[in-house]
């Protein structure tokens, strides 16, 4: 396999039709004013829902997200059972997203069809975390700063991608954006925390910021002190109910010793990694997940376009608001695009578009 | 530094703030009243204790390190998050000593805990008088733990910042407390707790990039401990900071000055004193813009005394080149005539006014409020914005109706000259007063001329009667002519003289009254904002740290300006120049 063109373009009818609706969409939203929601918009769609849908046999891509100190890179270093991210005791950690996969994923990932604004950097894995004695300068160095830096991994099946996220509540200001924006990204998002992280506000909102953009979602609870699993988890579980997210897998990680620095013991990560391998190398699992965030997304994404189709006409927001009929005409035509979106949606057989692709 | 200083210096911002009350946003005065008020609070309570909060994210492990530190298992410690729900106090020493302290800190009775007790024997000494709090944490989705936590943060003399390897470069935290401490940092203690969750090698890095971290909040110099609950490594290095600190019983102290000292310099952006005799130019000032609006219509009004004068005193006439007949005197509102009873009063320009001819009337306020606004910005410069506006305002509170009341005070002024009885709508032109010297002079020249009128009588008589010597009416004629032109050659001058003096007296009088004018109408509103503003300074530069400093300095660059330029010609702008 090579590139882009080697992946099965085959894709059921109507899907087109839906490609079509989603680049009408963007054009409408990319032409209003600067608006927060626009913005979402426009990533949520080239990050995530075009690729997927232009290239339904795409690997799957699994964003690991969480704050600062969650362990997100150790956890994406233990399924990977390599160090390919580095991890660390000094915050933030990891200061350019490290997307790892099958070194024959690659080609698909380097070809910039999801994140196509994100410049790649292929090769060794970035600054490693370990610090030098006397501490080091911890600003991202400019090679690597708003750069997605792909690693390829043995370790992994083909199919299956990890995206190990900055922090979510980095002190590192361009970290907080991208980490949001990699979130949009998923196919799945895995949100990391911890026994004592895992009542911090701004994850949580994190967390429903990303179910309310139809991101599916499964919680690591990573560092969790002996005897203390059942309780915690049982808390969180009522957490993660209260905020919608009651059908999302839960995995529970002890505290343990690293074995090597960066990787969990083997045993630790064992369940999380077969389930992530199941679900993308398992066609009905495969396609059921895909379907969700596909199905997810778009709903999400005609919601968003209705309120921002709102929010310009009515003056809402100060930003949005915009000046005469150019402007109220603009409104109708993100409206109008995002009905075409759902409607040309509801045509397609949404359970076949990912179930044509064979085990690889 | 005593208790009394830092007391002080709260009760003065507290005047600072009262002066600057209705000027300076409240934005920037509600936090200063705030800490004036809780200052005084503080410093009125047990000023023996000293209230430590352990404050922080949870599951940093705050309640271990009470318990800890409290030799007793007070707070509840556990693995669900958040777990601390209200604040705990530990008070060491006597039952009750600290009791109206916690009933200020608002710590319900039910949870403060007195460690102080016969079977401890004196190993707790070293901590008498301290007051510990285990806060609810800051970052949890609880909003009420945060609001608890940041309510006792805001009362508390100590502040021990508990953080663990997880999360101690937390956004959240520094963006919203440790960068806010800045003002009190000396206050401030950060304690990494769990290192024992961490490599041993990796402790030292770890603190160092959290010193790091707290440099960029611009902590530079708060001390970072690292403990562990677990170990009870660096337990004694707390205990021994907290020891110190009560021992010093400073920390109210320190931590009070410090905040009054960030207040009063974000203040001092607002309240500059008041350059030096900036209030007593104000008054001349005033009076000199008031006194150029009524130039025209003053000066016009003493020359036309003058002539009257120099009719009354010329009489009998002596040749002065009459003039044309005197033009009207131009007002301020350019009015000829008084405003008839009964039409509107007031300022407000009139438009029939403007339609019909007086088309002046417009310009001259115009001219007037320039002059007026021109004055209020000389006032007000180099003062901070909130009392330019203030001293523009209070220039200006009176600006509609001053041309009418110039008017009214030159009509009566020419008016009381001639006439002590008010006038009825009309400018009367009745004699002036004349002295007996002049009336003296005056019959003289009239009894000079009477002989050379009876000389030129005897003359013709003695034409139709050739019985009378012509010389008998010759005489007489020639002498009292000659006499006549002598005084009055004599008198065209000194009555000329005499006309300028009287027309002189008059606009001196207009201008005295003009300037009581001026003094109420536009000096006393401006004086007293800036009387205010030097109060408010005063105060401020009290409430500042060593009491004496004039605020505006150690100002970043471009704040100070001309407030603290030292040349006094800044002090008095040369527009308005008296000389």
């Amino acid at each position: 396999m090579a590139g882009p063109p080697a992946w099965p373009t085959h894709r059921p009818s109507g899907v087109d039709g839906v490609l079509d609706a989603l680049r009408e969409l963007r054009d409408a939203v990319a032409g209003q004013h600067p608006h927060p929601d626009a913005t979402a918009i426009t990533h949520r769609l080239d990050d995530h829902l075009a690729p997927r849908l232009a290239f339904p046999a795409a690997p799957v891509l699994i964003v690991v997200g969480g704050a600062t100190g969650a362990g997100k890179s150790t956890l994406v270093n233990s399924v990977v059972r390599a160090p390919v991210s580095p991890a660390g005791p000094l915050r933030p950690t990891t200061l350019a997203p490290v997307l790892v996969c099958h070194p024959t994923d690659l080609p698909w990932f380097d070809a910039a069809q999801v994140l196509p604004d994100l410049p790649r950097v292929t090769g060794p894995a970035p600054p490693a975390g370990a610090a030098g004695p006397g501490g080091r300068q911890r600003t991202i160095p400019p090679q690597l700063a708003g750069r997605l830096h792909l690693v390829g991994a043995p370790g992994l099946p083909p199919g299956l991608a990890l995206l190990d996220a900055p922090d979510l509540d980095s002190v590192v200001q361009t970290n907080r954006d991208l980490s949001d924006r990699l979130a949009g990204a998923a196919d799945l998002w895995l949100f990391v925390t911890t026994a004592s992280r895992y009542a911090d506000r701004v994850p949580w909102a994190a967390l429903r910021a990303a179910a309310a953009w139809g991101v599916p979602v499964a919680v690591v609870l990573n560092r969790v002190p002996d005897g203390a699993g059942d309780e915690v988890s049982a808390h969180l579980a009522g957490m993660m109910a209260e905020a919608g997210l009651a059908g999302a897998p839960l995995f529970v990680l002890p505290q343990t010793a690293l074995a090597r620095p960066g990787l969990l013991p083997e045993a630790a990560g064992t369940a999380l990694r077969s389930w992530l391998v199941d679900l993308a190398g398992t066609p009905a699992a495969r396609a059921a997940l895909l379907s969700a965030s596909c199905a997810g997304g778009v709903a999400a994404l005609v919601d968003a376009a209705r309120r921002l189709s709102c929010a310009g006409g009515t003056g809402a927001d100060g930003a949005a608001r915009g000046t005469g009929r150019q402007d109220g005409w603009a409104q109708r035509h993100i409206l109008r695009a995002a009905e075409t979106v759902a409607r040309s949606w509801a045509a397609v057989p949404v359970g076949e578009i990912f179930g044509g692709r064979a085990t690889s | 530094m005593t208790g009394y200083d830092v007391r002080d210096r709260a009760e003065a911002l507290a005047h600072a703030v009262e002066a600057a009350g209705g000027t300076v946003s409240d934005d920037l005065l509600a936090p200063a009243r705030a800490l004036a008020r809780r200052c005084a609070d503080r410093l009125g309570l047990a000023g023996d204790h000293t209230v430590a909060v352990l404050a922080g994210p949870t599951g940093a492990g705050k309640s271990s390190l009470f318990n800890l530190l409290a030799g007793m298992g007070l707070a509840d410690v556990g693995v669900v998050r958040p777990t601390t729900v209200a604040a705990h106090a530990c008070v060491w020493g006597a039952a009750g000593t600290a009791a109206d302290l916690l009933d200020w800190l608002d710590v319900p009775p039910e949870l403060r805990f007195q460690r102080e007790s016969a079977l401890d024997g004196e190993d707790q000494a070293a901590l008498r008088g301290l007051v510990l709090l285990d806060l609810p944490d800051v970052d949890s989705v609880v909003a009420g733990h945060r609001d608890e936590a940041d309510r006792l943060l805001g009362l508390a003399d100590l502040i021990i910042w508990v953080t663990d390897p997880q999360k101690y470069a937390d956004h959240a935290a520094h963006d919203r407390y440790l960068r806010a401490f800045r003002p009190y940092r000396d206050a401030v203690t950060v304690v990494l707790n769990q290192i024992d969750t961490l490599d041993e090698a990796d402790v030292d890095p770890c603190v160092v990039d959290l010193g790091r971290l707290l440099e960029t909040d611009r902590l530079r110099g708060v001390p970072v401990l690292s403990t562990s609950a677990v170990s009870g490594v660096g337990l004694a290095g707390l205990r021994e900071l907290l020891e110190k600190a009560v021992a010093s019983r400073a920390s109210a102290l320190v931590r009070h000055s410090g905040e009054l000292d960030a207040v009063t310099a974000k203040l001092a952006e607002e309240i500059a004193p008041v350059p030096a005799g900036r209030v007593e130019w104000v008054g001349r000032a005033a009076a000199t813009v008031l006194c150029d609006a009524v130039r025209e219509p003053g000066a016009a009004a003493g020359r036309e005394h003058g002539r009257r004068v120099a009719r009354v005193l010329g009489w009998p006439p002596v040749p002065a080149p009459r003039s044309a007949p005197v033009p009207a005197p131009r007002s301020v509102s350019a009015a000829t005539e008084p405003d008839p009873p009964g039409s509107p009063a007031g300022g407000q320009p009139d438009p029939a006014a403007g339609r019909t001819g007086s088309g002046r009337r417009p310009e001259a306020g115009e001219r007037l409020a320039r002059a007026v606004r021109r004055l209020a910005d000389d006032a007000a410069g180099g003062l901070p914005a909130p009392w330019r506006v203030a001293v523009a305002a209070a220039a200006q509170a009176h600006l509609p109706s001053l041309p009418d009341e110039l008017d009214r005070v030159v009509n009566h002024v020419t008016g009381t000259i001639d006439h002590p009885e008010p006038r009825e709508g009309r400018r009367r032109t009745a004699a002036p007063e004349i002295s007996g010297w002049w009336r003296a002079f005056g019959w003289i020249r009239t009894l000079f001329a009477l002989a050379a009128l009876a000389g030129a009588a005897i003359l013709l008589a003695s034409l139709a009667a050739p019985g009378l010597p012509a010389a008998a009416g010759v005489v007489p004629l020639a002498g009292g002519l000659a006499a006549w032109l002598l005084a009055t050659a004599v008198a065209v001058p000194l009555v000329a003289t005499a006309a300028r003096r009287r027309g002189g007296q008059v606009r001196a009088r207009i201008d005295a009254a003009v300037g009581a004018l001026a003094e109420e109408r536009i000096a006393q509103p401006v004086r007293a904002v800036l009387d205010r503003c030097s109060a408010a300074a005063g105060a401020l530069a009290r409430a500042g740290r060593d009491g004496a400093s004039v605020p505006g300095q150690g100002l970043g660059p471009g704040t100070g300006e001309a407030r603290t330029t030292p040349d006094p010609a800044a002090a008095f702008p040369t527009r308005h120049d008296l000389t």
